[in-house]
């Protein structure tokens, strides 16, 4: 029995990470620019069909791994250097309306370049089998998945905490106005958080392209799960996107296995469950 | 459809040990393949199409199931839509189909040649099949009444006499459910041969008729 659970674990654990990388981006998004990015399902799909490109030309994997978040981030600066700073003035809404148009525009985009298709990303040769860890077997690529999230994770967290520029971001998500105030050139902190984000998605898709493959509509599949996990760990939170994300990756993953019928409930009772009793999530700002 | 393999599953003297129903548009079936693993099942049988059968199928193979389990579904699991994605880890996997383009008939050898050179080389499939048998069945039809469709009831008569050499062999139609009688189903495997992978009929079972049941439509 132990070692039925803990296999599942492990599945729940994989998926968790790939949320985790997915939905930090979306928490600082949210909380330091108060933008609900709903493109941000696109970045991941985006990274996807990058990583697709690069190991379709050079063959590497790694290099796929470096590249397309890069290319990613990019593509996200110039979205929000062009079409997001105009806009944050204006009423949530009209943000929202912006990025929810970019989820057609870049389904439609990927679809004229790489047809309609699923597209298959092979994982790199030193991951293609499955193995054994205390009696649970596992394919290697997923337990090289759940140690480089962890290893992220650990990254991630440095960065933010004990670094000035993780300082400065965090002061952002607290409050810009004031940042602003001490001399920060805020709007140059807004594009690289941005940026930053979208090139986390992008790496989180390059990352589960080897698992699910890539097709059009993934970012849009992947976008609710990551939503609740932002809501779940709280807006801004890194701690809270990390918590969040392997709540959800275990309550979907045991959900799957256990209550089959409810499955597609699962994580939306997790949320409401959470939501009802921390209306901020487990480590957001106390609402006002 | 899985009821339907049950019901001639377990009489044959089958045991099923586990039954799962993934949504539409599963993207990580790690949960179920872990439980496939743990059931001491020999075998599996499921129904995926298109995107889902990419994933299923590849993840069935990444998770280490085809050293010990026996993968098997409807055809769509291994259509050539998306045996290019599957890749190597659709080599083994049987299916039943009432088409391949593998079939060896002069049609067929005909079809996938005029296909292929229309589409650029793409391998026809089931629908291909199946959208050049309805065709030759509307052609056919308008022939026989001579283009007149105001009588409803001489058209259905005539459409319903179709006959024909398809693709996939003798073409009829059940005159009682009016359902297609398949003049075989085949059982595949996926297997390399000239020009990739493939779908090889290894078996068939010949004159399957729909029975039909369950259809609520005045006859």
């Amino acid at each position: 029995m132990p070692a039925e659970l803990f296999a599942q674990a492990l599945n729940g654990l994989a998926y968790g990470v790939l949320l985790f990388l997915l939905s930090v981006g979306l928490t600082l998004i949210f909380g330091m620019l108060d933008v609900v990015n709903l493109a941000h399902g696109s970045f991941y799909m985006l990274g996807a069909y990058a990583g697709l490109a690069v190991v379709a030309g050079s063959g590497s994997f790694w290099l796929a791994l470096l590249a397309a978040p890069v290319a990613i981030g990019l593509i996200g600066a110039l979205i929000e250097r062009s079409c997001l700073r105009p806009l944050y003035r204006r009423p949530p809404l009209d943000q929202v309306l912006l990025t929810f148009g970019f989820i057609y525009l870049f389904e439609d985009l990927v679809k004229w370049l790489w047809g309609g298709r699923i597209r298959s990303i092979p994982p790199p040769d030193l991951f293609a089998g499955s193995t054994s860890v205390l009696g649970a077997t596992i394919p290697s690529y997923r337990l090289f998945v759940i140690v480089f999230g962890l290893v992220m994770a650990v990254l991630l967290w440095l960065l933010i905490e004990r670094t000035r520029l993780g300082a400065i971001i965090r002061a952002g998500v607290f409050d810009a106005e004031m940042t602003a105030g001490l001399g920060i050139d805020i709007r140059r902190v807004f594009t690289g958080v941005f940026a930053f984000g979208a090139a986390l998605g992008g790496l989180s898709g390059v990352i589960a392209g080897p698992i699910q493959s890539a097709y059009p509509s993934m970012g849009v599949t992947i976008l609710i799960p990551a939503l609740i996990v932002v809501v779940v760990g709280g807006l801004g939170s890194l701690k809270g996107s990390f918590v969040g994300s392997l709540v959800i990756g275990q309550a979907e993953t045991f959900g799957k296995a256990w209550l089959p019928d409810a499955a597609m409930l699962i994580i939306y009772v997790v949320m409401a469950a959470i939501v009802l009793v921390r209306p901020q999530g487990l480590f957001g700002r106390p609402l006002k | 459809m899985l009821s339907a393999f049950k019901e001639t599953f377990i009489p044959g003297g089958g045991k099923v040990v586990g039954e799962d129903y993934p949504k539409l548009g599963e993207t990580d079936y790690a949960p179920y393949l872990t439980k496939i693993r743990q059931s001491g099942a020999k075998a599996v049988y499921c129904f995926f199409s298109g995107t889902d059968a990419v994933n299923f199928v590849k993840q069935f193979d990444q998770f280490g199931l085809k050293q010990s389990i026996r993968l098997t579904g409807a055809g769509f699991l291994t259509e050539p839509d998306v045996l290019p994605a599957q890749g190597k880890s659709a080599l083994g996997v049987i299916t039943g189909h009432f088409y391949t383009p593998l079939l060896d008939n002069p049609t067929n050898h005909r079809f996938v040649r005029e296909f292929r050179e229309k589409f650029g080389g793409k391998m026809p499939d089931g629908f291909a099949c199946q959208g050049y048998d309805t065709a030759e069945v509307i052609v056919r039809a308008l022939k026989a009444v001579n283009g007149n469709t105001q009588d409803k009831v001489k058209l259905v008569e005539v459409i319903e006499k179709s006959e024909f050499e398809s693709p996939r062999g003798l073409f009829r139609f059940d005159p009682k459910t009016h359902n297609v009688i398949q003049p075989f189903i085949y059982i595949r495997e996926v297997k390399e041969v000239a020009g990739g992978l493939n779908n090889v009929p290894i078996d068939r079972v010949a004159n399957v008729a729909d029975p039909g049941t369950g259809c609520t439509l005045p006859a």
